[in-house]
């Protein structure tokens, strides 16, 4: 199948002119839709490996990254995120055009995709074996999601879980969101690693995603089976620590990071009881990646 | 406010269980999810078993609550306490 990398500039504006581009994110289709040059030199730098068409066809969800009214462009060039050619955001500066769409393809999902029960997590694989990291904002988990994907573990997603009907994890491979000292972490353990333009000053910070391997793509229509829970958080100078966490409370903890759990009602709860019977759930603290991601691994082959 | 009932109190009331409650035993309690509400709450302890008492036994006057709680081997300390804490959650109610 075509990737975008594939496609030459012309191909590539013209398909997002005209409505015919499709990107597929694993079983999502998504008809993308810009002609703001900022977001599409950036889409095509982070979404390189990601299979693509230029000719039309079925889609999941419509999205458009464009120039907002005209109003609105007098003031300052703004981009915006249309879904379905609603709005249901503010207009961001166009150098933020990236961010917004990774931000509204997220809202999209937790909003939309309700065949899955859908957690506040990272999910990533090691030796075939599928471990949530669900934690609030700002405990370090899209940074320990980049350094496990940038050390060889497969990325399904940094920041959504999806569990569907039969258990299994659906992969969503695509940019990882990372924030302020973040973005230098992994630059400097990872020069290598393909990290797209700053957005700075979004209410999140500085923002900048990275670019995830063409494995980890090539692996999108492959689920996981899940084998562990994990809570990270990262503490500043904090000496490792490793602990079980019942399953009762690793429910509790899971739902609270629930998007959609009461929307599924009584199939949400039977979904996440059996997802912490057929798991075990670990919280770390650290302060080390490099910790981190030894715990992690032994984890995985000891309990996984 | 523990222990028995207390002196003056009148035990007018037999205690049930709410309907529509999903049960669910896990390693650290059990699940109880509330389809009214939507709500879902991790009980162990005394709190779990006065909940499995119900079940297995319906309505009970709080004398024989007590009574089945210890047949389970649950001190029946804290018994107030728990069973106002679990009419709050609106697992049971007096009937």
């Amino acid at each position: 199948m075509l990737t975008l990398s594939s496609c030459t500039s012309e191909q590539l504006h013209r398909s997002l002119r005209d409505g015919s581009f499709r990107l597929y994110l694993g079983q999502l289709a998504l008809k993308v839709s810009s002609d703001i040059p900022e977001f599409i030199a950036a889409f095509r730098q982070l979404y390189g490996d990601h299979p693509v068409t230029l000719g039309g066809g079925e889609y999941d969800f419509d999205i458009a990254i464009s120039a907002p009214a005209l109003w609105r462009r007098w003031l300052r060039r703004n981009a915006s995120f249309e879904f379905s050619g609603d709005t249901p955001f503010l207009p961001m500066e166009v150098g933020h055009a990236h961010a917004l769409f990774e931000w509204g393809l997220n809202w999209a999902i937790a909003s939309f995709l309700h065949h899955c029960l859908i957690i506040h997590s990272a999910v990533v694989e090691w030796q075939g074996k599928g471990v949530l990291l669900s934690a609030v904002s700002g405990s370090g988990k899209s940074t320990l999601s980049a350094e496990l994907s940038e050390q060889g573990w497969r990325l399904l997603s940094d920041e959504l879980a999806l569990l569907d009907s039969d258990l299994k994890l659906i992969p969503l491979a695509r940019p990882v969101s990372l924030k302020n000292s973040s973005i230098d972490i992994i630059r400097q353990r990872h020069p290598m690693a393909v990290i797209g333009p700053l957005a700075r000053d979004t209410h999140k910070g500085t923002v900048a995603h990275l670019k995830v391997s063409a494995d980890a793509v090539g692996h999108n229509l492959v689920p996981a089976v899940p084998k562990l829970i994990v809570f990270p958080k990262w503490v500043e100078n904090a000496p490792l620590r490793v602990e079980p966490v019942g399953a009762g409370q690793a429910a509790l903890r899971l739902i609270d990071q629930a998007f959609n759990y009461s929307i599924l009602g009584a199939e949400g709860f039977r979904r996440l009881v059996a997802l912490v019977r057929t798991t075990e759930a670990w919280q770390i603290e650290y302060s080390s990646l490099d910790e981190a991601r030894d715990a992690l691994e032994t984890l995985v082959a000891e309990h996984g | 406010m523990s222990g028995g009932i207390p002196a003056g109190r009148p035990s007018l009331s037999r205690v049930a269980l709410a309907e529509a409650l999903l049960f669910e035993e896990v390693e650290d309690g059990a699940l109880i999810f509330d389809q009214s509400s939507g709500a879902t709450t991790l009980s162990s302890g005394l709190g779990l078993a006065m909940i499995k008492s119900l079940r297995s036994l319906g309505a009970l006057d709080e004398a024989a609550l007590r009574a089945a709680v210890q047949d389970m081997g649950e001190a029946p300390e804290n018994f107030t306490d728990v069973l106002i804490s679990l009419e709050k959650s609106q697992l049971i109610f007096r009937c």
